[in-house]
């Protein structure tokens, strides 16, 4: 508005509607609004829009809907990276598991590597850092800060928490599969699988049992969790050999 | 016509908040970070759903906003308030979505201001009717800034560091979005 008989400008008009219009431009736009009925009707159109658009009711977000998937995003990412057990010589590519024999000697291996892992970690988990206190003040020493306990509801124990349920779960569902597929196994083995399977439980529940004594030990749920994954991952290789 | 957050979801926010809500969901908690998407979805999916026009899109943007939320909690320091950082998360996820699908046109979109193509008659008779679908005819680029200004509150300044246009640009863009919705919608 250069000229007070000229029009209201795009921006004046639009400012204006909009209720952004520097203060001190306020007073000058409303004088000319008050006499231009041009200017007065496009403001007003331009009002009514911002009435329509606040008026205007929000999508309904499908919160029940959305979820499930956000928390198996999140599950995902809150995964420990969880040492490995076994060593490398465990791990088999898939067409070695297709080799007759195979699959089942490497369970072999893997689950007594489990139990041994798992017996051993108990003690050493467990018993180390009592044993290894120093005499004097009875605080732990340096060394066993890998194997100290996290304070509860740090984000390391929760991750590792989590993991160990997301691998609980995942070999649950394994073993369910497997045991619509038992049918299809040759009996001895069948029978096979299940002793080398009763082999990686024990080393689990004696893993859980150590854990319920000191629910606080960070490297304890880590051990477990890594022993469901284990399972897993066992179970996994299996359903892909047969 | 800022709407942050846009309901009565004021009051669960607050609560979620003053409940250290979201210092046990930094903390690596589940479940409440479950009561934090509660409070805010609504104000996300929303937001998506109006920047996208397509349901589906908003959904996934929806859920990649959360899962980005929840990634990123631990920065969130509390200097903004959490509806603010959660919207400001999901728009920038929105608009790296909405970047990686433009089209040549999505952006500058001076020709699809023109509402005597044959093609979108329908669509603007229903748009009369319905002040979303009106916004859904708009060009990407006036759609985004439109949606940020008049819908989200952003102001101009804060619009053209997030999509990375000139301030004048977005102020240019609003002008011509505010002037086709008056159009679509018959005012």
């Amino acid at each position: 508005m250069t000229h007070p008989s000229a029009h209201l400008t795009e921006d004046e008009r639009q400012l204006f509607a909009g209720r952004e219009l520097a203060a001190e431009r306020v007073r000058d736009v409303e004088r000319h609004l008050a006499a231009c009925p041009d200017c007065a009707a496009d403001v007003a159109r331009l009002e009514r829009l911002a009435a329509r658009v606040h008026d205007a009711p929000t999508p309904t977000a499908p919160l029940d809907e959305l979820w499930p998937d956000i928390r198996a995003r999140i599950d995902a990412t809150k995964l420990a990276p969880l040492a490995p057990l076994a060593p490398n010589g465990v791990r088999m590519t898939h067409s070695a598991w297709r080799r007759p024999g195979v699959a089942r000697r490497a369970i072999v291996a893997a689950a007594v590597i489990v139990a041994i892992v798992g017996v051993t970690s108990i003690t050493r988990l467990v018993l180390a850092p009592r044993m290894h206190r120093s005499a004097d003040n009875g605080m732990p020493r340096a060394s066993q800060a890998q194997t100290n306990p996290a304070p509860a509801g740090t984000p390391a124990l929760t991750a590792v928490a989590d993991s160990e349920r997301v691998y609980q779960e995942e070999a649950q569902l394994l073993l369910n599969r497997l045991e619509l597929e038992r049918s299809m196994l040759r009996p001895e083995t069948a029978r096979a699988v299940d002793r080398d399977l009763r082999v990686i439980d024990q080393a689990i529940a004696e893993l859980k049992d150590a854990v319920a004594r000191d629910p606080r030990n960070a490297a304890l749920h880590q051990l477990l969790a890594s022993s469901y994954r284990q399972k897993a991952e066992l179970l996994k290789r299996l359903a892909n050999a047969g | 016509m800022a709407l942050i957050p846009a309901d009565d979801s004021v009051n669960s926010i607050g609560r979620a908040e003053s409940d250290g809500v979201v210092r046990r969901a930094q903390q690596g908690d589940v479940e409440a970070f479950e009561s934090i998407y509660r409070a805010h979805a609504a104000a996300v999916y929303a937001l998506c759903r109006r920047m996208t026009s397509d349901d589906r899109q908003a959904r996934e943007l929806t859920q990649d906003s959360f899962v980005r939320v929840w990634e990123r909690l631990t920065q969130f320091r509390g200097q903004s308030a959490l509806a603010t950082w959660i919207h400001r998360v999901a728009v920038n996820v929105v608009l790296e979505h909405l970047r990686s699908i433009r089209r040549a046109d999505a952006w500058s979109g001076a020709d699809a201001y023109d509402v005597a193509d044959g093609r979108r008659v329908d669509a603007q008779i229903h748009a009369r009717l319905d002040v979303d679908a009106a916004v859904a005819q708009l060009p990407a680029g006036a759609r985004t800034v439109f949606v940020l200004h008049d819908i989200e509150g952003y102001s101009h300044d804060e619009i053209a560091q997030m999509t990375g246009m000139a301030a004048g640009t977005a102020r240019a863009q609003l002008w011509r979005a505010r002037r086709a919705l008056m159009r679509l919608l018959d005012l």
